[in-house]
C-alpha cells in the first residue's frame, strides 16, 4: 500500500485544512485550557474547579440544565414521533404545510420564541389574562415549567425532520411481514416501527439534548432564579460584579467535558443497533379516515399552530405603538423608524455580509473534507475529520470565549472585527454540513471519477468538474441550512459583537436587553422575514421529502 | 431565471439601503452658537470625526445625551453602545478595537480600583462646580444614585395589599409577585443589597439584616438586567421591584406608565455614579468634551426635568423628593470596595440555600 509519491494536491490541500483547525479550533481551545488552570500569580491551579465543585449554587447549574434537555429531549420525542408517523403514512390535508410551518419553527431564532411566550405568557401576558377570566390562576412561564415548553416546541420538529427520514427508509415488505404476522396497532408501532428507527430516534434525541442543553436565550429571559449551565457562563464571563475570567474558562471547559460525555453515551448507544436500511419499495400511504383521522389532524395542527403562534405575535407587536419600554394604544411604524435608527440597516448588512462569506467557507472546506474522508483515508484525513467534529459538543457561549481568549491579543487581534464573527459561526456549523456533504460523497461512485482520469483529465479536473457537479444538490441544500442557522445564531455572537460587528439576532437580543421592546419586535420581524426568504430558497434546491438537519 | 430574480432582489434591498444612508444627512438648523452656546464648550469644528460611547443608560436618557450632543457637536458622530457595565467592561478588556471612547453609567464611587485598568485620568474644568470628587481622578460623578421600589398599583390592589418599605415585602399575598435584580449580575442589584444592609440591620452587613433579605428571597424572583426589574412590575408581570431610581422616575415623567414610585420607609442610601475616559480613547477630544457635557448643568438639567439627581451644585431641582426626606444612611465606600466579593458570594450562597 505504501508508495513513496510526490506530494500531490489533495496532500497540500489537508495539510493546509488542518494548518487552519491548529489556528482556529485547537488554539483557541488551549488558551481556554490555559486560562482555565492557570493564572499569572499562582502558576498551575485547580482552584476554579475546586470553587466550583464547592458551592451548591454552581455545580447545581448541571443538574438544572440536564434535568431541562432530559425532560425537553422526552417531550420532543413525545411530540415528535407521532407527528412524524402521522406524517409518513398518512394523506394528511396540507401535509406540506404542516411541514414548512415546522421547518421555519426550527430555524427560527430562539431566544424570539421565549421573549413572545412572556408577552403571551407572562404574569400579565394576552393568554393568562384570557384564562383569568374563567378563573385560571396562577399558570406562569417562568422558571423550568417555562424553559422546557418553550423548548419542546422549538425543538420537536427537528424530532418530526429526522423521523420522517427514517420512516421513508422502510421497506413495505417490512410492514406487510409484520402485519401477515398479526402485529398491529400499538405494538406494530412500539414493537417494528420503533425498533427499526432506533438509529434515528438516538441521533435526533442527541440533537435535541445538546441544542436544549447549551440554549442560553431562553433560560436568561424566562428562568428567572433557575439557572442553567450557559447562562452562567455568561454571568460569570460577561456579568456586571464578581467577573471572573479565569473561572469562566473552567465552567466552560467543565460544558465541554459534559457534552462530550453525551455523545459518547449516544455513540456506544448507537451502535448497538448497527443496520441500515434503504427502501427498494415504499409503503404506500393511507387516507386518514373517520374520527381517527379527525384527531391526527387536530393533533398536528395544534402542535404547529401553538408553536407558530409567538412568530406570529411577534410581528403583530412590531406594529405597536410604543414609547422606548412603555406600551401605547394604537399602532404605528415608529418601532421600525427607531430600529432603523438603531443601526436595523448595519445589522442586516452585517448579517448578509457575514451568512454569505461564512456559508462560502463551509462549503468550501466541507468538500475538502469530504473528498480527503471518503477518498483519501488517512491518518491526517482521519485526524481533520475527527477535529471537525470537535465543535459539535462545544456551546455557543463556549466557542465564543476560546476564540476571545486568544484573538484580543496581538499578534492576533481580530476580537471586535467581522472576521471573529465568521470564524466563530464556520467553527459552529462546520460539522454539521460536512458530515452532511461526507454522506454525500459517499453515495458517489469513486469510477466516475476514475473513469474521467483515464480519459486524461487530472485528479484536481476530475474532483471540479465530475465530483462537485455531482454533489450540487446536496451541497446546496445543506449551505442554505448553514445559512439559515447561521442569520439565527446568537450564544457565540453575544460573546464577540460590537455595534460595528451587530447582527439581526444580536440586535434583537440588546434590544430586548435595554427594554425597547418595540424595535426588539422590529429586529425579529426582519429576521423572521430573512428566514422565511432562506426557506423559500431552500425548498426551490429540495424536494420536500429530503430535508435534512 | 431564478438567478435573476434573486440577484435583482439582492440589489434592490442594497440600492434601497444605500439610498437611505445617503438620506440620513445630519442636521444643523438646530446647533447652539454665540450666546445660546455654554462657555464650557470645545469649538464645533473643534469636535469631529466619531465618539463612541459605552453605556448603561436606558433609551430615554440616551436620547437626552444625543440630543444635547448634536446641538453642541454637529460635525461628531455619536455612536452608542448600551449594556450592563460588566459587559461593557469585558468588551473593553478584550477586544483593542473596541474603539470605545468613554464609558457612561454603571460606575459609583464604592468600586475603588475595579475598572482603574481600562480607564484612563481626566478631571473635567467643570470639577469645582460639584461636591463629588473621585479622589483617584478617574471618574467623573453625574448622578447620585437612590434606591426605591417600583410598585404596580393594579397588582397591588388585587393582591389586597399595601406597600410602603422594606418589611412590607414579606407580606405572604406578595409571595412570587416581587422582582429583584442578581447582585452578582447588576450594578444596582448590588446597589440594592448595600441598601437593605445598611437600613434593616443595626449595623451594616449583620446578622439581622441578612435573615431579612433571607426571608425576602423565599418571596422574589431574580432577574440578571436592572431593566426587567422596573420594565416587567410596570408591565403588571410583578407587584413590586427593588430597583434604583431615576430611570423609572424618568419613564413615568414622560407618561403612560401604570408604575409607580415608594421610597422604602426604612431609608435610603445615596451613591455618586459617574462616567470615565476609556484607555486608549482614539477620540479624546470628543471623549473630554463628553465628559465635560456631563458634568455639566445644561446637561444635568435636562436630566432632572426628565427625573434625575444631578451632581452639580447649580443644577436646578428636579421634581423628585429632596435628599433630606429619603433618611438617608451613609455608606462606608472603603468597606464596599473590600468587601464586595464577600457579600456577593454570601448572598450566592444563601440564595442558592434558600430556593433550593
Amino acid at each position: 500500500m505504501i508508495k513513496s509519491k510526490k506530494l500531490d494536491f489533495w496532500n497540500y490541500s489537508s495539510i493546509v485544512i488542518l494548518l487552519l483547525f491548529g489556528l482556529f479550533l485547537l488554539y483557541p481551545l488551549a488558551g481556554l485550557l490555559k486560562e482555565a488552570v492557570y493564572t499569572p500569580e499562582t502558576g498551575f491551579t485547580l482552584a476554579a474547579f475546586q470553587k466550583f465543585f464547592s458551592r451548591g449554587y454552581y455545580y447545581s447549574t448541571i443538574s438544572n440544565s440536564l434535568r431541562v434537555a432530559i425532560v425537553v429531549t422526552f417531550l420532543s420525542l413525545a411530540l415528535g414521533v407521532p407527528f412524524a408517523y402521522f406524517y409518513s403514512f398518512y394523506h394528511l390535508k396540507g401535509r406540506k404545510f404542516l411541514f414548512i410551518m415546522c421547518l421555519l419553527c426550527t430555524m427560527s431564532a430562539p431566544f424570539i420564541g421565549a421573549y413572545a411566550w412572556i408577552l403571551l405568557m407572562g404574569n400579565n401576558g394576552l393568554v393568562t389574562n384570557f384564562l383569568k377570566l374563567f378563573g385560571i390562576k396562577g399558570m406562569t412561564i417562568y422558571g423550568f415549567g417555562g424553559i422546557v415548553m418553550v423548548q419542546t416546541l422549538k425543538l420537536f420538529p427537528l424530532i418530526v425532520i429526522y423521523m420522517n427520514g427514517a420512516f421513508r427508509d422502510i421497506d413495505s415488505s417490512l410492514i406487510e411481514a409484520a402485519s401477515s404476522m398479526g402485529c398491529k396497532g400499538p405494538k406494530f408501532f412500539f414493537k417494528v416501527l420503533l425498533s427499526l428507527t432506533m438509529p434515528t430516534i438516538l441521533a435526533g434525541s442527541l440533537l435535541v439534548f445538546m441544542r436544549s442543553f447549551a440554549d442560553f436565550g431562553t433560560p436568561l429571559l424566562i428562568g428567572r432564579g433557575y439557572s442553567t449551565f450557559p447562562v452562567l457562563i455568561y454571568n460569570e464571563y460577561l456579568g456586571e460584579n464578581g467577573v471572573d475570567y479565569h473561572f469562566a474558562a473552567a465552567i466552560a471547559l467543565i460544558a465541554v467535558a459534559i457534552t462530550g460525555i453525551i455523545f459518547l453515551i449516544q455513540k456506544v448507544a448507537t451502535s448497538k443497533f448497527r443496520f441500515t436500511m434503504s427502501a427498494m419499495h415504499p409503503f404506500d400511504m393511507k387516507n386518514p379516515k373517520g374520527i381517527t383521522g379527525f384527531l391526527m389532524h387536530a393533533f398536528c395542527y395544534i402542535v404547529v399552530s401553538v408553536s407558530m403562534l409567538p412568530q406570529f405575535y411577534v410581528i403583530y407587536m412590531s406594529f405597536r405603538k410604543y414609547n422606548n419600554s412603555i406600551l401605547l394604544k394604537g399602532y404605528s411604524l415608529v418601532n421600525y423608524t427607531k430600529a432603523f435608527e438603531k443601526n436595523l440597516l448595519r445589522a442586516t448588512g452585517n448579517t448578509l455580509f457575514i451568512s454569505i462569506v461564512t456559508v462560502a467557507f463551509i462549503i468550501v472546506l466541507s468538500v475538502f473534507i469530504a473528498y480527503l474522508v471518503v477518498r483519501r483515508s488517512s491518518v491526517i484525513s482521519e485526524s481533520i475529520d475527527t477535529i471537525s467534529m470537535l465543535p459539535y459538543i462545544m456551546p455557543g457561549a463556549v466557542v465564543g470565549i476560546a476564540l476571545v481568549l486568544v484573538f484580543s491579543k496581538r499578534p492576533f487581534s481580530i476580537a471586535g472585527t467581522l472576521a471573529i464573527m465568521i470564524i466563530a459561526l464556520t467553527i459552529r456549523r462546520l460539522p454539521f454540513t460536512s458530515r452532511a456533504t461526507t454522506a454525500t460523497m459517499m453515495k458517489i461512485s469513486p469510477s466516475v471519477e476514475e473513469a474521467a482520469i483515464s480519459l486524461g483529465a487530472s485528479k484536481l479536473k476530475s474532483f471540479a468538474q465530475i465530483t462537485v457537479p455531482m454533489m450540487k444538490s446536496g451541497i446546496i441544500s445543506g449551505a442554505v441550512l448553514s445559512w439559515v442557522s447561521i442569520i439565527t445564531e446568537m450564544s457565540s455572537g453575544v460573546i464577540l459583537y460590537n455595534n460595528r460587528t451587530i447582527t439581526l439576532t444580536i440586535g434583537t437580543y440588546v434590544a430586548i436587553n435595554n427594554g425597547i421592546y418595540g424595535v426588539a419586535a422590529a429586529y425579529a420581524t426582519i429576521t423572521t422575514l430573512m428566514t422565511i426568504i432562506c426557506l423559500i430558497i431552500y425548498l426551490k434546491f429540495t424536494k420536500i421529502e429530503d430535508v435534512t438537519m | 431565471m431564478k438567478k435573476k430574480l434573486l440577484a435583482s432582489l439582492l440589489m434592490l434591498v442594497m440600492v434601497g439601503g444605500a439610498a437611505f444612508a445617503a438620506g440620513q444627512k445630519e442636521d444643523t438648523s438646530n446647533v447652539l452658537m454665540g450666546e445660546d452656546r455654554p462657555t464650557w464648550a470645545q469649538g464645533v469644528d473643534d469636535i469631529t470625526g466619531t465618539v463612541t460611547v459605552y453605556t448603561t443608560m436606558e433609551e430615554t436618557q440616551q436620547e437626552i445625551l444625543q440630543k444635547l450632543w448634536k446641538e453642541l457637536y454637529p460635525n461628531c458622530k455619536i455612536e452608542i453602545q448600551a449594556d450592563s457595565v460588566g459587559t461593557l467592561a469585558t468588551k473593553i478588556r478584550s477586544d483593542e478595537t473596541s474603539g470605545a471612547d468613554v464609558v457612561i453609567g454603571g460606575m459609583f464611587a464604592a468600586d475603588g480600583n475595579k475598572y482603574h485598568d481600562i480607564l484612563q485620568t481626566y478631571v473635567s474644568p467643570l470639577d469645582d462646580q460639584t461636591p463629588f470628587h473621585d479622589p483617584s481622578q478617574y471618574y467623573t460623578f453625574y448622578d447620585v444614585q437612590v434606591m426605591c421600589l417600583v410598585i404596580n398599583p393594579e397588582v397591588l390592589e388585587e393582591a389586597g395589599v399595601t406597600v410602603k418599605g422594606y418589611k412590607d415585602l414579606l407580606q405572604p399575598e406578595l409571595k412570587g409577585k416581587i422582582i429583584l435584580a442578581d447582585p452578582s449580575a447588576s450594578s444596582s442589584g448590588y446597589r440594592q443589597l448595600q441598601t437593605i444592609l445598611a437600613t434593616m440591620g443595626d449595623s451594616f452587613d449583620d446578622a439581622k439584616g441578612w435573615d431579612y433579605i433571607a426571608q425576602l428571597m423565599t418571596q422574589a424572583y431574580k432577574t440578571n438586567s436592572s431593566k426587567d426589574v422596573y420594565n416587567l412590575t410596570n408591565d403588571g408581570e410583578y407587584a413590586v421591584g427593588l430597583s434604583y431610581e431615576s430611570t423609572p422616575a424618568g419613564i413615568i415623567s414622560i407618561g403612560g406608565a401604570t408604575m409607580q414610585i415608594v421610597y422604602m420607609e426604612e431609608g435610603n442610601t445615596a451613591m455618586p455614579g459617574g462616567a470615565a475616559v476609556v484607555k486608549g480613547a482614539p477620540n479624546l477630544p470628543a471623549a473630554h468634551a463628553m465628559i465635560d457635557l456631563l458634568a455639566s448643568t445644561q446637561f444635568q438639567d435636562m436630566r432632572a426635568d426628565l427625573a434625575g439627581r444631578g451632581t452639580n451644585k447649580m443644577v436646578k431641582a428636579s421634581s423628585l423628593p429632596s435628599n433630606d426626606s429619603l433618611g438617608l444612611v451613609d455608606l462606608d465606600y472603603d468597606y464596599l470596595s473590600d468587601n464586595k466579593d464577600q457579600l456577593i458570594d454570601h448572598w450566592n450562597t444563601l440564595w442558592a440555600k434558600v430556593n433550593s
